[in-house]
């Protein structure tokens, strides 16, 4: 437990440095390259948010993901050369999703997992960002696990009716899942807005945040190596004639 | 210093309870409760106190309301944060944070304070609630108890004078409830004002200082503390109130204390007696867990030589068919679980159901058994009473359904928009789908968390009907009342187990 709290404080990064990371692996992702040197540099940086997710006490994602990592990249391999059609392209489309996609959406997950909302709300202040977009946003953040936990209830109630399939009709699949949904989420909504105002959300002062961050050692260098790399894929990539 | 002066108040499109010429003062200091059915117009006191009358809810409003010489009117929701600080009724949507600490100095926070002063602020807070084990968790992560408290501490780091708490108690266990008590007593010490609207009674023996009794948005009548709590059970009963005194023997009951940790080995798995004369329902092997040990890509599929890790360890439990068994126990020791493995939601469990000859196990429980959930708005889909209940049924027969409909009362709303109906209505229509997916065992998860007296019992008198009719019916709840009302059998779930039978 103790070790695990030490890295913990060694890798609490502020989330600007979470949302630079965010921003380059977007970049990253949208240039697709197979092989070459540049593949070399993409899958190191496939592996910074492994690394990222394993430090955070999660070493049987980063397990499944290389797993599933080296797989894809075989598969991609042989079926490019033996296998044609549709099958061929499904297997290779679902290779690219683990292989291009999957990194960034670990990264993402990593994000929003290890930021609280107050710590966010800092962040967005520092950068002086309006206020009504900042507690937009921090309410967007406090309704996703709600939301989550609203359909989970939902999809119970719908397999003890044994409608979770909606009896074969997609739209009543559908009308089944969000009917409810809505209608929980505009209570909970109101419930919500109900308690934030009692506390005083809104008031035209400059709203304090007791959150510490700011930039650290660590911080630095995961930005300039992830940086680096990007530049350097970027121009590898370029020089292979792909972009 | 509250005055309320000649209030009427009706909302704006909503059907709910308003207000006819209303009149209350309350000096600084003091407990009021707020009593009555529910739609009496209680939430709507409160919500006058704190502000959100005129200025969240909209609605024709005359009248005034002064809270310590402001009046409401006046003021901006904002400058009311520092002076009426309020804990509502659903520890789940009172949050704004993910994280206890950040909850905690929310308010302090929106309303500008130095951060110096909030942090000193949240330690005050903390050592006062006593919430230290409670800090740099998830809220998700919490029971609607802690939820609850938190809450409190959320509102007392404002420092308000005043506390207003709309029926705080609904979704608490007992233990949770205690603690409620507790940080209230703290409060009253402090000199705060507390406004408390609840339909629980019991709890409050030691708290409030006078209670206001209410009707169709008027007070009807107004006890001292000693005189509410002198009333017998047959004027509660008139007022359809709660019991206000809780018989020892419900007390030991529900407490922690009936099982001290340190007296050894709780006794554990222990079987109802039964007689010979009707047919009995067998559960074996009730094993579940939340975390089963995994590899790489599969999760291990538990025996029950796993009982240590799991959640639910319950080897074989019989009951007659038609009984009304009541689950109790603590927040967290396993009564939803149980609930949930039984009417076949957690497809891992690998227990097995044995009715009149025929064993389900996994899935096919979906079959017999069906969960009338404590929010009943998850699971109606569709426009209308009728065809909700019609999707219910194998082979769709409208004059079977409005039997069904018929028999609870609800033929009148059948082509009604389910979510227009009242809370007790949606639960007869949830219920009468269960009917017509021919369920034979019935599960609650707390159906009265949050009613009156009045549908409590109706509530009560609906389950007997339903066990006389022939369904087994497992009910979990924290009302002990309702288990003196209705349950044949009482099963006590404690990390696990069965460790009780009554």
């Amino acid at each position: 437990m103790e070790k695990r709290k030490a890295y913990n404080i060694r890798f609490h990064f502020d989330p600007r440095t979470k949302l630079i990371l965010l921003i380059l692996f977007s970049v990253v992702v949208m240039i697709d390259v197979t092989d070459g040197p540049a593949y070399v540099v993409r899958a190191i940086m496939t592996y910074i948010p492994v690394i990222l997710v394993c430090l955070e006490g999660k070493p049987h994602i980063g397990a499944r993901f290389t797993v599933l990592f080296i797989f894809a990249t075989w598969l991609t391999e042989v079926a490019q050369d033996n296998i044609g059609g549709v099958a061929g392209m499904l297997i290779l489309f679902l290779c690219f999703m683990i292989t291009q996609f999957a990194p960034t959406m670990i990264m993402v997950w990593y994000c929003i997992s290890t930021t609280k909302i107050s710590e966010f709300m800092a962040a967005m202040n520092r950068m002086h960002l309006p206020q009504g977009l900042t507690i937009s946003i921090a309410v967007m953040m406090r309704f996703f696990p709600t939301l989550s936990e609203e359909y989970r209830a939902i999809r119970d109630a719908m397999r003890m009716r044994g409608i979770a399939l909606g009896r074969g009709r997609v739209t009543k699949m559908i009308e089944y899942r969000l009917v409810p949904l809505l209608f929980s989420c505009i209570n909970i909504g109101d419930e919500l807005s109900a308690a934030a105002v009692t506390r005083g959300l809104g008031a035209p002062v400059k709203r304090t945040n007791v959150c510490e961050i700011g930039f650290h050692g660590m911080d630095y260098v995961v930005v300039v190596v992830t940086l680096a790399l990007a530049i350097l894929y970027i121009y590898l990539s370029g020089a292979n004639g792909l972009v | 210093m509250i005055e309320i002066k000649n209030v009427n108040f009706r909302y704006a499109g909503l059907d709910q309870a308003g207000l006819n010429n209303f009149n209350l003062s309350v000096a600084d200091g003091e407990c009021v409760l707020l009593c009555g059915a529910s739609g009496c117009g209680k939430t709507t006191v409160t919500r006058l106190i704190n502000g959100l009358i005129p200025h969240f809810f909209k609605g024709e409003l005359s009248g005034e309301v002064y809270v310590n010489n402001l009046e409401i009117k006046q003021q901006e929701l904002y400058n009311l944060a520092g002076i009426v600080g309020s804990v509502f009724q659903n520890p789940r949507s009172q949050f704004f944070s993910v994280d206890t600490d950040g909850e905690i100095v929310f308010g302090p926070e929106n309303i500008g304070l130095e951060k110096g002063e909030i942090l000193s602020r949240k330690e005050q807070v903390v050592r006062e609630l006593n919430l230290k084990g409670l800090l740099e968790r998830s809220l998700f992560d919490l029971s609607g108890g802690e939820k609850q408290k938190i809450a409190c501490a959320s509102v007392a780091a404002l420092l308000p004078n005043i506390i207003i708490l709309d029926e705080p108690s609904s979704n608490l266990d007992w233990a949770a409830i205690r603690d409620l008590r507790v940080s209230m007593q703290l409060w009253k010490s402090q000199g705060k004002t507390i406004i408390i609207s609840e339909h629980r009674l019991w709890y409050l023996k030691d708290v409030i200082d006078r209670a206001v009794y209410m009707e169709k948005g008027c007070i009807i009548k107004q006890w001292t503390k000693d005189e509410f709590f002198a009333l017998t059970e047959n004027e509660l009963k008139a007022y359809e109130l709660r019991p206000v005194l809780l018989e020892e023997r419900y007390i030991q009951q529900f407490s922690n204390d009936s099982i001290p940790a340190d007296t050894g080995p709780i006794s554990r798995d222990i079987q109802p007696v039964l007689d010979d004369s009707s047919e009995v329902l067998e559960l074996s092997n009730f094993y579940f867990t939340y975390t089963p040990p995994k590899y790489l890509f599969i999760k291990k599929k538990i025996t029950p030589e796993d009982e240590e890790i799991c959640d639910l360890r319950i080897p074989s439990l019989k009951i007659h068919q038609g009984n009304i068994v009541g689950v109790i126990g603590n927040n967290g020791s396993g009564k939803s679980t149980f609930l949930r493995c039984l009417c076949g939601l957690e497809k891992t469990c690998i227990g097995t159901l044995k009715v009149s000859g025929k064993i389900y196990r996994g899935r096919q429980l979906t079959k017999v058994c069906y969960m009338v959930m404590q929010d009943v708005n998850h699971q109606l889909f569709t426009n209308s009473v009728l065809s909700e209940v019609l999707l219910s049924m194998e082979h769709p027969d409208e004059n079977e359904a409005e039997k069904i409909l018929m028999s609870l009362d609800l033929d009148e709303y059948k082509e009604k928009h389910p979510m227009a109906l009242s809370g007790g209505q949606k639960q007869r229509v949830a219920i009468a789908s269960a009917i017509a997916a021919k369920a034979q065992i019935l599960l609650f998860d707390e159906p009265t968390s949050g009613l009156d007296y009045r549908h409590m019992c109706e509530v009560a008198d609906l389950l007997k009907k339903l066990a006389v009719d022939g369904k087994t019916i497992f009910v979990s709840t924290h009302d002990p009342e309702l288990i003196a009302l209705c349950c044949d059998r009482v099963i006590r779930i404690t990390d696990g187990h069965v460790t009780e039978v009554i």
